[in-house]
């Protein structure tokens, strides 16, 4: 077992210095089994008939074909673990476009020009430390919020100390 | 989440840098390659090649020493997303082949001075053959 403890990655990329630098740095991680895709169904493929601990994969700007590889996992496309941990390697950091990316069901976002020290921190949390998965009519994938954020209650009729005695 | 222990964690980063750092030895052939592509978008007037060519140099030349082209792909990314009309994106497109010539030359590598007059000056020239 590796040290890491993720034994196979598929990493997809057009560009084919980026995909190859990609491999090389998750290589350097000791990753065992790595492969390097520049079309989306070759990754369909590998996913359908491998193991996979993790998608890494780049989301050109415009190429909504990316994301909706995302949304077709996550609805859970045939013979495809629908939970497939999902690193989204993108130079799309508008806001609108992380929303997207987000909404699309992806679980960690790292912006290009990557670093090596975040991305092994994502890889990681996206394998071992991901948020809850959840299931909605309208979404599937790791819970978007990420930090867990107590709301202030305002009873807005100002007799919060009568409604307290009430249910004493 | 697996224990790494602190320094395996710092073997596996080092040996990460050292293949960032080679990737980065390459990357001067790799610029002019791309900035070529991209040139040939532009000159084909094909917009989604446009944005494919300058994504891939916004995403990666900063980190290999090429701030300067890689904020003039941003630039041209960011003004082709706000621009609806495809006749000004055109007009848009065209005004960027000097500078992606330009900034893809040795002569900029590793240089970041000045990089917002350089955005500005480009800005103004667009904007001046938009109206």
């Amino acid at each position: 077992m590796s040290v890491t403890q993720i034994e196979r990655v598929v990493v997809y990329d057009e560009n084919p210095f980026f995909r190859k630098l990609i491999i090389e740095i998750l290589h350097a991680f000791e990753i065992p089994m790595v492969h390097g895709c520049s079309e989306l169904s070759t990754v369909t493929n590998l996913l359908k008939n491998k193991t996979v601990d993790c998608l890494v994969m780049d989301w050109a700007t415009e190429q909504d074909a990316d994301l909706n590889l995302v949304k077709e996992i996550r609805k859970g496309m045939a013979g495809v673990n629908l939970e497939t941990p999902i690193v989204l390697c993108t130079a799309n950091t508008l806001k609108d476009q992380l929303f997207a990316a987000r909404d699309a069901g992806v679980d960690e976002i790292v912006a290009k020009p990557i670093s090596h020290v975040h991305l092994l921190d994502k890889i990681l949390y996206a394998r071992f430390k991901r948020r809850e998965f959840v299931e909605t009519s309208e979404y599937r994938g790791p819970s978007r919020r990420r930090r867990d954020v107590a709301i202030e209650f305002m009873n807005r009729r100002g007799d919060a100390k009568d409604d307290i005695e009430l249910f004493e | 989440m697996p224990e790494i222990p602190a320094a395996v964690r710092e073997r596996l980063l080092a040996n990460a840098k050292k293949v960032i750092v080679k990737a980065g030895e390459n990357y001067d052939e790799e610029i002019k390659s791309l900035s070529d592509a991209l040139v040939l978008a532009i000159q084909a007037a094909d917009i989604a090649l446009v944005k494919k060519q300058a994504y891939h140099i916004k995403g990666t030349a900063s980190a290999y020493g090429w701030p300067i082209i890689s904020a003039v792909c941003g630039q041209l990314l960011e003004l082709i997303e706000k621009t609806s009309s495809e006749d000004q994106q055109q007009i848009i497109i065209k005004r960027y082949i000097k500078p992606v010539k330009l900034f893809a030359t040795d002569d900029f590598k590793g240089r970041q001075d000045h990089v917002q007059p350089i955005l500005s000056e480009i800005m103004a020239d667009v904007e001046k053959h938009m109206k």
